[in-house]
């Protein structure tokens, strides 16, 4: 979050949040051997981390919950991102 | 569509992202690179249309509410440009106003689609994905395919 506190933000940024987990989940379920990549796990525990900030968030922003969640936020994505490094790698090695 | 259509549509995918709220333009940018899109993320019309060129995105993605410039200015600037300069390159609009008359200016002005704020993560990469796919990027000066299943 970078102070603006938007409603629409929390909203989205749940939503992406969410999109991520089943994402992953998904790339899991068609290769199951992801699960046990720490990557993708640490993609996922920092999505679930985020969450939970986003959460904590509730009706009654507080600065420094808001800084929280655009911490975790960004963390999420950052992990999300070397996960897909290596998501698309095996995808690339299966399917040459 | 589910979401490993959605990915493997937006895989490989450049897009260019304007937005002039950070909030906004670190969600949009987060759920189209974890579906494997290439993002550039610029905050203003003039940022967006000087990175065309260098960029060639696929599919520009704008806000319409911006301060200066607005992202009808944004498409009028790329209409105008050349097709072999990304002239034609699709585009949609994102706005947090939903009235009727936006979307029908919006899609008049150019955009190809039009999507309201706050944005659904699903709907943007299922709308996305399909929209590359009505609208192959051309091939590229350097004789690479540009778009979806480059490379």
């Amino acid at each position: 979050m970078h102070g603006s506190a938007a409603p629409q933000w929390l909203h989205s940024g749940r939503a992406v949040c969410e999109l991520g987990i089943r994402t992953l989940r998904n790339e899991i379920d068609e290769y199951p051997e992801l699960g046990r990549e720490p990557l993708v796990i640490e993609a996922h525990t920092a999505l679930k981390l985020a969450l939970a900030a986003l959460d904590a968030i509730g009706e009654r922003p507080h600065a420094a919950r808001l800084a929280e969640a655009q911490a975790a936020f960004s963390r999420a994505r950052d992990a999300v991102a070397a996960a897909r490094g290596r998501i698309d790698a095996l995808r690339q090695a299966r399917t040459g | 569509m589910g979401l490993q259509d959605g990915r493997k549509k937006l895989l490989g995918v450049r897009v260019l992202v304007v937005d002039d709220d950070p909030d906004s333009l670190d969600t949009a940018c987060f759920v189209l690179e974890m579906h494997g899109a290439q993002v550039l993320s610029v905050a203003s019309v003039s940022a967006g249309v000087a990175a065309i060129p260098g960029f060639g995105p696929d599919v520009v993605l704008s806000d319409l509410c911006l301060p200066g410039e607005d992202g009808y200015s944004l498409i009028r600037r790329l209409r105008a440009l050349p097709a072999d300069q990304g002239g034609r390159t699709p585009a949609v609009a994102m706005t947090a106003h939903s009235f009727y008359e936006d979307e029908e200016r919006a899609l008049r002005e150019g955009f190809q689609l039009f999507l309201t704020k706050p944005m659904d993560p699903d709907r943007l990469v299922e709308r996305l994905g399909g929209l590359v796919h009505r609208f192959p990027a051309p091939r590229r000066d350097d004789g690479s395919q540009a778009g979806p299943g480059a490379g």
